[in-house]
């Protein structure tokens, strides 16, 4: 897979949205979000990707919120910015591999394909994982209206006793 | 950006944080292992360690882990550089080039497993090239934590010339069609036929005259003159003025072939060859015979570096300080070696030619390989550097037609070996 698809979904996606909010400043994030993209995808970096991709998330997300209730258009864009733009670097890397002017060979091909195969499979258990976020913070907002700080707490929680479990 | 988020609250702007939370705590579930505790092994293992310039060698680096899995590891090698060369005037000494496959490996490793990378190299120029050591960034699956570790994987190629040409058109114990003084090894040394004596005890019976001695009734054995070969010395200009470089180019690797491909068929021809080296440092081997002989010119020739420190005008010195007077009486032949004729050499030609010196002159066709560079490079467009070129052959043929007058000059180029291109008159 190469790293062009999802920059030209990136983009795309920044330019609907840029449309959908009908906003100046809307406007000139998208620019700037644009901009660090392709300065990204040219130079296979990083940190231009991943602020492109902060750049694009509060523009997705007033532009969902036009569809969708503000909580889940902004769970959604958060999902959408996140496995695109960890989808996007981790072709940078393998591109700078498979792309040697020189050519691989089948045994590295192999290996990077075998990477590239369970990082797909690690995406979509995030995802799955992320589903049941949303779905858990669906169902808290019936009963409480600090869903939000509530489940926000509880992962942070999570996060801290896995660390320490494991260290 | 008030603006932009008017129509929603700060707390569905939080919950959305919840999904970065749970980004980072599925990436960092298993912790990256510390320096120390790794268990990554790198092995390096080359096809030649003793290769030839333009082959191809293969280099295979194996990854081994000892330690638990790693989830991504990026395994980054970079191809070996000329250890006997240092910075020139800021250019980095000569690198091998990769010729098929990656430097880089993109893997993951299970405990007790291992990867493998595999890529080809070609050496432009003799020497000898060091690898020093692989990169290995781990990262964790989603990239979140990553740390990189040098492993030191040292190993040392030595590139010898490559006799393009297999042999220069030499008779028996001459070179370039005339003998010279020293008695030959070759073949035993038996040139013209000079005489019939008397058989002795001890000669060989290859030599009995059986139809003399059947007509005479005695053991008759032929006597030969002894054949005779050049007693030469190699002197190869490496010197900075004199050695053309574009970028990371230069006619070093040229000299050194060129060089090596005279001194074996002078020593193939049963003459004594020495050699001197002028360059960073000034290296000599002392006349001799025989491929052992061949060998250690060899050596030198590869360790020999390119320099401001010595030069071709101070060669009659050092054959006398090196060779002693014993070589400077027999008036032995001289072969110079260089990519660009310039006024010391012209100098130092006439000089030791006027002393009795047999003098000859060999230019190194480095004119194609400089204008490629310059091509390449991009520095100037090609019908510029076609323009260029043309003035320095006109350059070249000036000094061909000044070193004539005393000394033969041959030219030799890659794949077509050595020409004549003027012969000195003798008297």
């Amino acid at each position: 897979m190469s790293a062009r698809p999802f920059a030209i979904t990136l983009l795309g996606t920044s330019a609907v949205a840029a449309v959908v909010s009908w906003n100046f400043l809307a406007s000139l994030v998208v620019a700037a979000c644009g901009t660090s993209l392709v300065v990204g995808f040219v130079w296979k970096r990083v940190l231009p990707t991943l602020i492109a991709g902060l750049l694009l998330y509060p523009v997705l997300a007033v532009a969902l919120t036009t569809v969708l209730p503000a909580t889940w258009s902004y769970l959604a864009s958060g999902l959408f910015v996140i496995v695109l733009c960890e989808r996007l670097t981790f072709e940078y890397d393998a591109s700078r591999v498979l792309e040697s002017p020189t050519g691989i060979d089948a045994e590295t091909r192999s290996l990077v394909s075998q990477v590239s195969r369970a990082h797909t499979k690690k995406m979509f258990t995030y995802i799955a994982l992320a589903a049941l976020v949303v779905a858990g913070s669906a169902v808290a907002s019936t009963y409480t209206v600090r869903a939000s700080e509530l489940i926000a707490a509880a992962m942070l929680l999570f996060l801290v006793v896995l660390i320490y479990a494991i260290r | 950006m008030s603006a932009v988020l008017s129509d929603t609250s700060a707390a569905s702007f939080g919950l959305a944080s919840i999904l970065v939370l749970l980004f980072l705590a599925f990436d960092l579930r298993i912790p990256l292992p510390r320096p120390q505790e790794t268990g990554l092994v790198v092995s390096r293992r080359v096809s030649e360690t003793k290769a030839l310039m333009g082959i191809p060698v293969l280099v295979e680096i194996t990854l081994e882990n000892h330690g638990r899995r790693v989830e991504k590891v990026l395994l980054h090698d970079t191809p070996p550089t000329l250890a006997t060369s240092s910075f020139f005037h800021d250019i980095p000494p000569a690198r091998a080039i990769v010729t098929n496959g990656s430097t880089s490996l993109l893997c993951g490793i299970d405990e007790g497993g291992r990867a493998t990378l595999r890529y080809e190299v070609r050496f432009s120029e003799p020497g000898e090239y060091r690898f020093v050591s692989c990169s290995v960034r781990v990262q964790s699956m989603f990239g979140l934590a990553e740390r990189t570790l040098d492993v030191p994987s040292p190993l040392t190629v030595r590139v010898y010339p490559r006799r393009l040409v297999k042999d220069v058109d030499t008779g028996s114990a001459m070179a370039f069609g005339w003998s010279g003084v020293t008695p030959s090894r070759y073949k035993g040394g038996r040139l013209d036929f000079m005489n019939i004596r008397n058989y002795t005890p001890g000669d060989p019976l290859r030599e009995v005259n059986w139809k003399a001695s059947g007509r005479l009734g005695k053991m008759l054995v032929n006597e030969w003159h002894v054949e005779r070969g050049l007693d030469c010395v190699i002197i190869v200009d490496l010197s900075a003025g004199s050695l053309p470089r574009v970028g990371e180019w230069n006619g070093r690797g040229e000299v050194i072939t060129s060089a090596y491909e005279l001194a074996s068929s002078l020593v193939a021809s049963g003459n004594r060859v020495g050699l001197l080296v002028m360059g960073h440092s000034l290296d000599k081997v002392k006349p001799g015979f025989g491929s052992r002989q061949l060998k250690a010119m060899v050596e030198r020739l590869v360790d020999s570096r390119e320099g401001e420190v010595w030069s071709v005008k101070h060669t009659e010195q050092f054959l006398e300080m090196f060779f002693r007077k014993q070589y400077t009486l027999r008036r032995g032949t001289l072969f110079f070696v260089f990519a660009w004729p310039d006024a010391e050499i012209l100098e130092s030609v006439s000089s030791l030619s006027r002393m009795g010196f047999v003098c000859n002159s060999v230019f190194v066709e480095a004119l194609g390989g400089e204008g490629r560079a310059l091509t390449d490079l991009r520095f100037l467009k090609p019908s510029e550097v076609e323009f260029g070129l043309r003035f320095a052959r006109a350059e070249v043929e000036s000094f061909k037609t000044m070193l004539a007058a005393v000394s033969d000059v041959y030219a030799w180029s890659a794949g077509s070996g050595f020409t004549i291109e003027a012969r000195r008159r003798r008297r």
